[in-house]
């Protein structure tokens, strides 16, 4: 997928990482996943290193990453908040 | 190796945390928010107010539990964080504050909604790598 101009590669990663097979998310569960113009560049065992590698290779700003079938974060107390906002 | 000492207010603990521009730390001068301890929370976050005015850029999403069945997907941002004690707004004239430097990135998630008593709230993806210790009289003891 070609990056479109003007939208964030956030939200272009973000489709290309919906996008993943079923196969594929089966295989990589738990894995972080480092997104750059809207495709797949590597899997990773945690975020950290993925974040690190994406500075590295691609500079703020022009990367993303994701984990695969992720667990739900509890934010505690905000919890509440974050769903009823 | 500072130990930052804060006091309970309220019976809660408020630091002040900077936040300098991920990815180019000395380029920027660093902003001072008003940061909560909360052991409760699996991560750190951050309210609107700090996406906007540092213009943080998503480094990704995070799925964070709702209260009920139903889950949210938010964005996340790479910052390296200090944690200053006391407080930015409560350092007396002449006095600089201490603080600790995490010397990692830390994701936080951006919240949907502005808090009313802090803009970080600091979970225990952060709180796990210091030393953190309560002591009497509602004093808490940081270091790393």
């Amino acid at each position: 997928m070609k990056r479109d101009q003007g939208m964030p590669q956030v939200d272009l990663n973000w489709d290309a990482f919906c996008a993943l097979p079923e196969s594929v998310k089966r295989e990589c569960a738990g894995k972080s996943v480092l997104l750059h113009d809207g495709e797949v560049d590597s899997f990773w065992p945690d975020r950290a290193t993925a974040l690190e590698d994406g500075f590295t290779r691609f500079g703020a700003g022009n990367f993303s990453v994701e984990t695969v079938n992720a667990k739900p974060i509890d934010l505690g107390l905000h919890a509440h908040l974050v769903g009823a906002a | 190796m500072p130990t930052l000492f804060v006091d309970a207010v309220d019976r809660q603990f408020q630091f002040g945390v900077g936040i300098p521009e991920h990815g180019n730390p000395d380029a920027h001068p660093e902003h001072g928010f008003q940061c909560l301890f909360d052991t409760g929370a699996q991560a750190s976050a951050v309210s609107p107010g700090v996406v906007e005015s540092l213009g943080l850029t998503a480094s990704g999403h995070r799925l964070i539990g709702g209260a009920t069945d139903k889950d949210v997907v938010l964005k996340c941002y790479p910052v390296q964080i200090k944690v200053y004690a006391p407080a930015l707004t409560k350092v007396p004239p002449g006095q600089e504050p201490q603080f600790i430097a995490l010397g990692k990135y830390v994701e936080v998630t951006g919240l949907p909604y502005q808090p009313r008593n802090f803009d970080v709230l600091l979970g225990m993806d952060v709180i796990e790598s210091l030393h953190v210790s309560m002591q009497p009289m509602g004093r808490m003891a940081v270091s790393n």
